[in-house]
């Protein structure tokens, strides 16, 4: 099964940088800038195996930690996900369904590590 | 006729403070006074020797007068003074003690009755005159029984002027006493609306500064994930496979210097965090003293002057060193070569008093009162017009407070007034332990 990373941010440079860098490492990379477009990216095939997701995407849209739990519920092929976030993550740390979180700008070596662990 | 006796009604009783007016009817005092008045008038009119030069007749008149106005004022005090019970008794004692001293001088003869007269126009003066402000019902209580009674009963001429001049000096001082009562009353509201007006600078001013925090939080976050990008790029080029060694030296070292700035960024992120929540914790104060001293870099010499016993102080100890760092910049900034910090100790060791006195030229005169308002030295300065507002925000927060002056010979001063205890002395350590081993054994 082709690993496939699936990126979750409102920034497009944000999101474009990290898509750039994890293609190194990832058979596939996928970008959503908001949850509607991540369910369909993780809707296609080849199915997502991994997730990084935003923790604040936007006013009116569910923070990214609710989002990785209800998708690992939904899509069973997700393996890890990681959290990532501007803003302080103390008190979110590693809430239920997140494999780690970070803070950005994040170590995306520590990041690539966690998630092909 | 009803609306206006029920207006002077009102204005009667807005016309005397009436917890001052009742702790001065207290028991103690009426029997001193009215006892020895029925003592005195009971010896003019029954020990022979006095009787036959006062000529006193029926006696027993102002006595009853006199004993009536006791009960009276022993009733208003029962009622503070106030309601229609205790309003109306301090008019009735009022009334009965003018008559009483009223009837003395019109039923005694010769310098027992310009005695009376001028005992009558004392009282008025030293009493109703300067506790209740001019109405139509005290100047009726005051004035109407004298000289109603003077009128009908007296022969003696002095007495009648005696009484007379009483009654007009008392009516002036009564209107002295409601323009006095007037003025402090617009004092009071004057007081209040200062304080409003602080309040809602203070408000303000938290506001302006919560919006500010935000603010800075907002660019923070967004600086948080520019720079997200930056070293996604930055780590996507280092990992590439054909770049020269010297290349990748330097984006390694780019990199470096960006872990560096993000943790410059968290540090201040931090900070932030910990000044929407300030830490409570009890430190001593000479020992943070010393330890803000020990790392302040100052062209001005600073010196310690501490007393022994240690004074400890509840509240972030982080908003002392802000209260210092203020002050000494300012110091500094006005020219001052010494400054000195002195804690003295309060009386009751529930506070105490830390002193900042500096040999500069001083605090500008005219914006001494409104020092510690935001923006208050703007423009002569080169701050923000905020740093001795925050100053005394910052003490308020330790619960203190703080004043300003200019020392006689040179200099500024400030005085900052902070609740707390002492600590112990080691003795008191000493001695309960043999107690808690005993009780353990």
């Amino acid at each position: 099964m082709p690993n496939v990373l699936v990126i979750v941010d409102d920034r497009e440079d944000v999101r474009n940088s990290f898509a750039r860098y994890f293609r190194r490492h990832f058979d596939q990379v996928r970008t959503a800038s908001t949850p509607a477009e991540a369910e369909v990216e993780l809707s296609n095939f080849p199915p997502p195996t991994h997730l990084v997701c935003d923790y604040w995407l936007g006013d009116a849209q569910p923070v990214g930690s609710v989002l990785i739990a209800k998708w690992k519920a939904l899509y069973p092929t997700l393996q890890r996900a990681a959290l990532v976030s501007g803003s302080e993550l103390q008190e979110i740390a590693c809430p239920q369904g997140v494999d780690a979180v970070f803070s950005k700008p994040a170590d995306l070596v520590a990041m690539r590590k966690m998630l092909l662990l | 006729m009803i609306r206006w006796s029920r207006l002077q009604w009102k204005a009667f009783t807005e016309s005397y403070d009436a917890p001052a007016a009742a702790a001065q009817s207290s028991p103690g005092p009426i029997v001193i006074g009215v006892g020895s008045l029925i003592a005195g008038m009971l010896a003019i009119g029954y020990v022979p020797a006095l009787a036959r030069l006062s000529l006193f007749r029926a006696p027993m008149i102002p006595v009853g007068l006199a004993s009536l106005g006791a009960a009276a004022t022993y009733t208003a005090w029962r009622h503070n003074a106030t309601g229609r019970i205790g309003t109306l008794c301090m008019l009735i004692d009022t009334t009965l003690y003018t008559a009483t001293l009223a009837a003395l001088s019109v039923s005694t003869s010769g310098s027992f009755a310009v005695g009376s007269a001028v005992a009558l126009a004392l009282f008025l003066l030293a009493f109703p005159s300067r506790v209740y402000g001019l109405t139509a019902l005290i100047a009726a209580a005051m004035c109407g029984p004298p000289l109603l009674i003077t009128a009908v009963f007296n022969h003696d001429s002095l007495v009648s002027v005696i009484v007379w001049a009483g009654c007009v000096l008392a009516l002036t001082e009564s209107w002295r006493t409601r323009r006095r009562q007037a003025i402090l009353a617009q004092n009071d509201r004057l007081r209040t609306a200062l304080g409003a007006a602080d309040k809602i600078a203070d408000q303000s001013m938290e506001t302006a500064l919560a919006a500010a925090l935000l603010d800075i939080g907002n660019f923070l976050h967004e600086l948080r994930n520019t720079r997200a990008a930056y070293q996604a790029n930055l780590q996507f080029v280092l990992e590439a496979n054909n770049l020269a060694a010297d290349t990748r030296t330097a984006m390694e070292e780019a990199l470096q210097a960006q872990t560096r700035e993000n943790q410059l960024i968290s540090t201040a992120i931090e900070q932030l965090r910990r000044k929407g929540q300030p830490s409570a914790t009890e430190f001593v104060l000479q020992d943070r003293l010393r330890a803000f001293v020990a790392q302040w870099e100052s062209t001005a010499r600073t010196s310690l002057d501490l007393p022994a016993q240690p004074f400890r102080v509840l509240g972030d100890p982080t908003h002392l060193d802000n209260v210092l760092r203020n002050l000494l910049r300012n110091a500094e900034k006005a020219g001052a070569m010494n400054v000195r910090l002195a804690v003295l100790l309060g009386a009751d060791a529930a506070s105490t008093t830390l002193v900042l006195q500096d040999d500069g030229p001083g605090l500008p005169q005219d914006i001494l009162a409104r020092l510690f308002q935001p923006f208050a030295h703007q423009g002569s300065h080169d701050g923000t017009g905020l740093g001795l507002y925050l100053t005394r925000r910052f003490v308020e927060l330790l619960g203190g407070k703080i004043e300003a002056a200019n020392d006689a010979e040179r200099g500024a001063v400030f005085r900052i007034r902070l609740p707390g205890s002492l600590v112990q002395a080691e003795r008191s350590f000493e001695l309960s332990a043999p107690l808690v081993a005993a009780r353990s054994t």
